[in-house]
């Protein structure tokens, strides 16, 4: 079931009318959730189910004896299994395709005959989500920040929570199984809340993103012989644009989903635009992701504490891994090179000019002048590693990079393309516009009477009804 | 015990939770809004209209099969792009005087074109020139004939694609709003008498035989004449859940032997009656033509020329970049508005029809 589905509300509404009533009872609330969860992914694939209840069972039990152990070779060796089994599932769904195919290439090339078998099996969805957040699990069991749950039912919830299952945010047990386990207290106002940010999320997915999708970008990718460079380069601002509002309004829908049952999920987006560096635009941009890289692979790689050099080489590990991990395709690993490389140079250059990561406030209007240059500069920059993460392959990118020199017209022929270009400007003034904006328009809906509620409602219900024609997936469902 | 009283009392008086009166609120306003909006939409001269396949047939009919010179076939892009009437006095500015039907339907593929061609020359027709709108999508299906009304549940408006923007549209739109809410709210549709009006004509339609927006037709038709094609349900089934895919996103262009079979049915079929059958690949919007190349579109045309020259029957191009209209003649990535149509059948009656009636193809002179 996807979100913009319409048997999403309807699924919505009574998962919600349903806990509501079985707030007080402890157990049928959390079977509630656990079927919500499993009914909500069987919708895809009923058989990968078995997949998620595999991988749910086993690291409640390796958690459970890493806890049990003191013997330190003990806990490592079960952390090792866990970890390796969930990336082995991972690599055999996601990964084993690419490299067989790498391989069986390089034999060719080589004169040699032998090739790998290669597997027909579709890849489930959110399994790059769930074994993040079961590693994350572990590990945090392994490193004694938490205690492991006592409960498989709890662990299972965690697993298959339904608003963030396919596509995050990733979330953590630490912050997840005490709001599970705290005694659900209805709040009008957060339910109304948690509404807005579902019409918002719906808002940004099926008025922005697919728009600026299906009218800007998308024909510019398949094929950039066919524009001018001026084209060209609004098709890569139109899909730096539509991914954004993509996922956001993917991420929004599932933090107002899980606010209408009671629990919060950890924001995964800061107006990453605004960042005046790479550095800080993965301070704002997937979050979730940002930070689990952080702790579970940067910090434990020896992050920024051994030498500048090891620094740099960490970054360029980490940032690599993360490109792999959205998925198995060339495209991918330039993508997060490309990314570690900027986070180096960054570090580089702030080491060589003395500064520290904070970012100083503009105060003159030539700091301001200055940040809006660095603003332009990085977004241009991001934009740059765009081109890679959307083309098919490398090849096309640089298709995409080669046309961009190649005249100045738009092109824009059909009505539809000129009002998306309108809503690339809306997109990006919103965007820019201040958080405070933002956070009084979301009070301001709350504070309304019902009826007015319910108006705001019915238009926005109307726009994406109109617009929901293309019917596009959500573009981070693939990884 | 005088607490526990008070928090009963106070759980027996709660108000309705905020949610429930919002979505009370939104049910009357949809109720309230649909009014206008039917009666200005009713009003209003839809300039995308074309006559129902059916209602085409019914016409066809009362003329006792007699008189079809030239028959349009093909899916909604054939159906948006060729006008009959234009073409009738297009012709008849060159002295040349026929008549012409446009059989295309929403949602038809190739095997439902051929049982259309099929059931119409059984009937008694005996065109000159069948033009065959082809495109990727319709060469790529199996199903025959399996048409999802929105009438039933939208009133009036009868596709949910993107428009071009105009004051019909916006009342088609206001149909899309109130509709999908109400879809949504699992409100019934049959208040207004619109609707029911719309249901009823539904439902006659149905009762001639001829119905696009029942595959009940297709499949004893698919059972009776057409060798190899799906029989049991679970493979019609699996028709249905594939058609429905393929309306939802860009498809890849699939192979099928039997599509190719069906073409060659209905092409030795018009020509045993004496026609000519000139295949047309439909135009589409240039941007909707390079993402479609990411998704076999080439593999599909190499494989419509080949058929072509297999059969012996004249292809013509119209999605070049030469030859394909404007991306402004389009009201949508795939269907071309009434200007572009117009402009259109003028181009496809000049360099295809008359020719080909010139050159031995009979009409009234």
């Amino acid at each position: 079931m996807n979100f913009t589905d319409g048997r999403y509300p309807v699924f919505l509404l009574l998962i919600f009318t349903l806990y509501w009533l079985l707030r007080k009872n402890n157990l049928e609330r959390k079977l509630l959730l656990l079927a919500a969860g499993y009914t909500f992914y069987a919708q895809w694939n009923v058989k990968y189910l078995g997949l998620i209840i595999f991988s749910t069972v086993l690291d409640y039990f390796l958690a459970n004896a890493i806890a049990a152990k003191e013997d330190q070779r003990s806990r490592r060796l079960l952390l090792t299994s866990s970890v390796v089994v969930n990336i082995g599932v991972l690599a055999m769904f996601k990964y084993y395709g690419f490299f067989s195919e790498q391989l069986n290439e390089l034999l060719m090339s080589a004169g040699l005959r032998s090739s790998l078998p290669t597997l027909n099996i579709l890849l489930p969805v959110g399994i790059s989500f769930f074994t993040f957040e079961n590693i994350s699990y572990t590990l945090d069991v392994y490193r004694r920040k938490i205690p492991p749950t006592r409960s498989l039912l709890d662990y299972a919830i965690f697993v298959s929570f339904f608003p963030r299952m396919v596509a995050g945010p990733i979330i953590r047990a630490a912050h997840f199984l005490p709001q599970l386990n705290a005694a659900p207290q209805y709040d009008d106002k957060r339910v109304i809340n948690g509404f807005y940010l579902i019409l918002k999320g719906l808002a940004k997915k099926i008025v922005l993103a697919d728009m600026l999708g299906f009218w800007l970008a998308d024909a510019v990718f398949a094929d950039p012989s066919q524009y001018h460079g001026a084209r060209v380069l609004l098709g890569v601002y139109a899909y730096a644009f539509q991914i954004y509002n993509d996922f956001s309004g993917y991420t929004d829908i599932a933090i107002g989903s899980a606010r209408m049952l009671g629990f919060e999920l950890p924001e995964n987006f800061n107006r990453p635009y605004v960042a005046r560096n790479l550095q800080e635009f993965w301070h704002r941009w997937h979050i979730s992701l940002s930070t689990w890289l952080r702790d579970y692979l940067y910090i434990p790689l020896g992050g920024s504490r051994i030498s500048p050099v090891r620094t740099y080489v960490n970054l360029l590990i980490t940032m690599t891994l993360g490109g792999l991990w959205h998925g198995a395709n060339w495209t991918f690993v330039v993508w997060g090179v490309f990314h570690g490389g900027m986070l180096a140079i960054t570090r580089l250059v702030q080491r060589a000019m003395g500064q520290g990561e904070e970012l100083q406030p503009a105060v003159t209007l030539r700091e301001k002048a200055w940040v809006a240059a660095q603003i332009f500069f990085s977004f241009n920059l991001v934009c740059l590693g765009w081109i890679f993460f959307r083309a098919p392959d490398v090849p096309s990118a640089m298709r995409v990079f080669a046309q961009l020199g190649h005249g100045g017209s738009l092109g824009l022929g059909h009505p539809y393309s000129k009002l998306a270009v309108i809503l690339l400007l809306i997109s990006a003034v919103l965007h820019l516009a201040p958080l405070r904006w933002r956070e009084g328009a979301e009070e301001r809906f709350v504070k309304m009477p019902a009826h007015a509620q319910a108006a705001v409602f019915v238009v926005a219900v109307g726009a994406f009804t109109l617009l929901s024609g293309q019917g596009l997936p959500f573009l981070y469902f693939q990884f | 015990m005088e607490k526990e009283e008070q928090a009963a009392r106070a759980v027996a008086t709660q108000r309705l939770p905020r949610l429930a009166l919002v979505m009370i609120w939104a049910a009357a306003f949809v109720l309230v809004l649909e009014f206008p909006v039917a009666l200005i939409g009713s009003r209003i001269q839809n300039p995308y209209a074309r006559p129902e396949r059916a209602a085409v047939l019914r016409a066809w009919k009362e003329l006792g099969g007699r008189g079809c010179d030239v028959l349009f076939i093909g899916d909604s892009r054939a159906g948006a792009a060729f006008t009959p009437s234009v073409m009738e006095a297009e012709a008849k500015r060159a002295g040349v005087t026929l008549r012409a039907f446009n059989l295309s339907g929403p949602s038809s593929t190739v095997l439902s074109d051929a049982g259309i061609l099929d059931y119409v020359i059984d009937e008694g027709a005996r065109p000159s020139l069948v033009i065959w709108g082809l495109g990727k999508r319709q060469a790529s299906l199996l199903d025959l004939g399996l048409f999802q009304r929105n009438e039933a549940t939208f009133g009036l408006v009868s596709d949910l694609s993107l428009r071009a923007p105009d004051w019909y549209n916006v009342c088609t739109w206001g149909f899309y709003a109130t509709g999908g809410i109400r879809q949504i709210m699992q409100v019934p549709c049959q208040l207004l008498p619109q609707y029911r009006n719309e249901l009823a004509a539904a439902r006659r339609n149905r009762g001639i035989g001829w119905a696009d927006e029942s595959s009940n037709w297709g499949r004893e038709y698919n059972k009776t004449k057409m060798p190899n094609s799906p029989q049991t349900n679970k493979q019609w089934q699996e028709a249905v859940a594939h058609l429905s895919k393929e309306k939802n996103a860009v498809a890849p262009f699939t192979r099928e032997p039997l599509v190719a079979e069906a073409m060659q049915f209905a092409v030795e079929r018009v020509r045993s009656v004496g026609g000519q059958v000139v295949f047309v690949n439909m135009p589409l919007l240039s941007g909707r033509t390079a993402v479609e190349r990411e998704h076999g579109y080439d593999d599909y045309l190499t494989w419509l020329s080949r058929r072509a020259k297999a059969q012996e029957v004249r292809l013509v191009d119209l999605n070049t970049e030469k030859g394909r209209p404007a991306d402004s003649a389009f009201k949508d990535t795939d269907h071309l508005g009434p200007q572009g149509a117009e402009k259109l059948t003028r181009r496809v009656t000049r360099g295809i029809i008359l020719p080909h009636l010139r050159a031995g193809g009979s009409a009234r002179q």
